[in-house]
């Protein structure tokens, strides 16, 4: 159900940005959290992953792939991480630069499908990379938050 | 069995990664795609409508915004070219007025009227080659407002009769009473001489009298007021409120002495005397 709801979320803003604006990747910033916060259900994350990446194909992109493949990998890497780190390890620090490298691959996928090339590339990133702070930081916030939860 | 699960949830992802390939491989045929395409960009027009309508409604809010902008300039743009034709309308109407006023005998224009001397003097644009000499009336309306005290070529500076030094011979006309109004320096001007006795009341009117060669009789200086001021004796000062517009002096009427008063700028006898 969360899923789709953010799923809708950033469909709904890419809409109102009527796609002059690079929206920022709710729906990925959602897996990402959810497979490093919960370890289980990690089907259910790839799964989520794949059909939203392809219906995102589907809506925006004409042909299924691109997102789907992304989108999949990208929670392959970070599980794949996040599970190799012993739990001592697992900071916030380390959650945040996880949660913002997970977020690289695919901003850099929308704006080269956007169509930019040269040295727009580089600055759209960076513009498209100050959308996501924020996102970042607040996912931060909230892991920092169930830390301290569960060691009280 | 932690170790089966994780197994369990790499298979997954791998069958997850080599569909989505076997998806982008299968990209190129457009076709085999577009009934899907179609039926998800259907199904999300409606849940999408809601987003479409804002995005339209900020569009025109955007295009509004725009277009009062575009108005607001245009706007003053125009009140800026209004003004400036304004501007150059009244300059062209008070260069006519300045000429009308040139071409016309008798009548002069205020030059200059320096703050330090507002109330006794003033300058007014015509002088010894226009007939103008010490000593000639200067009148605005109709009604007396000073006199020439010295005379240039081409200009002269006129006493105003609200100056401390300015010594009017006038006559009352209801009572015949003759006295002389003098300036306070304040642009107050105050009837001298006059006895107590003689009753004189608000709003008798006050005339130049025939008692200096040099000014004509009969022109109105003003109209007593109800204010007065004991004196010596059994005199009284009555205030008088000059009937010409001391603070509105723009034009000046004059009238070249006829009788008695030199040409050369010398007062006569008479005038001395005043």
């Amino acid at each position: 159900m969360i899923y789709g709801i953010v799923w809708y979320v950033q469909d709904f803003l890419w809409v109102l940005g009527a796609g002059k604006i690079l929206i920022p990747e709710i729906f990925l910033i959602l897996l990402v959290v959810l497979s490093m916060w919960k370890q289980e259900k990690g089907e259910e994350r790839y799964w989520a992953a794949f059909i939203g990446g392809v219906l995102w194909d589907l809506r925006w992109l004409g042909f299924p792939g691109p997102t789907a493949l992304i989108y999949v990998l990208t929670i392959m890497a970070v599980r794949w991480i996040w599970l190799m780190v012993p739990v001592s390890g697992r900071t916030v620090l380390l959650f945040g630069a996880i949660l913002w490298c997970a977020l690289l691959p695919v901003s850099l996928l929308r704006i080269l499908l956007w169509g930019l090339r040269g040295g727009t590339v580089f600055m759209t990133y960076l513009l498209q990379q100050s959308y996501n702070l924020p996102i970042v930081l607040f996912a931060c916030a909230l892991y920092a938050w169930k830390l301290k939860n569960s060691n009280a | 069995m932690r170790n089966d699960l994780h197994t369990r949830e790499w298979i997954h992802g791998f069958i997850a990664v080599i569909l989505s390939l076997l998806l982008l491989a299968a990209a190129p045929q457009r076709q085999v795609f577009r009934r899907a395409v179609d039926v998800v960009g259907t199904v999300l027009s409606y849940p999408e409508s809601p987003a479409v309508a804002l995005e339209r409604g900020l569009k025109r809010l955007s295009l509004w915004f725009t277009n009062q902008k575009t108005l607001q300039d245009r706007l003053a743009s125009l009140e800026s070219e209004n003004t400036r034709l304004r501007l150059l309308h009244s300059m062209n109407s008070a260069s006519a007025v300045v000429a009308e006023l040139e071409r016309k005998t008798g009548y002069a224009r205020v030059t200059l009227r320096e703050p330090l001397s507002w109330w006794s003097e003033v300058r007014m644009n015509r002088g010894s080659q226009n007939g103008v000499s010490v000593g000639t009336s200067v009148l605005q309306n109709g009604a007396l407002v000073g006199r020439v005290r010295s005379v240039g070529e081409r200009s002269s500076w006129v006493e105003l009769i609200s100056s401390t030094s300015s010594l009017i011979p006038v006559v009352i006309e209801e009572t015949r009473d003759l006295g002389v109004v003098a300036g306070d320096g304040d642009g107050g001007l105050w009837l001298l001489y006059v006895p107590e006795s003689r009753g004189l009341a608000e709003g008798m009117t006050v005339s130049t009298a025939m008692v200096s060669e040099a000014l004509p009789p009969g022109i109105p200086v003003g109209k007593i007021a109800a204010e007065t001021q004991d004196t010596a004796g059994s005199y009284r000062a009555w205030r008088v409120l000059p009937q010409g517009t001391l603070s509105q002096l723009y034009t000046l009427e004059y009238l070249p002495v006829t009788v008695g008063a030199t040409r050369n700028g010398t007062p006569s006898p008479m005038e001395k005397k005043l």
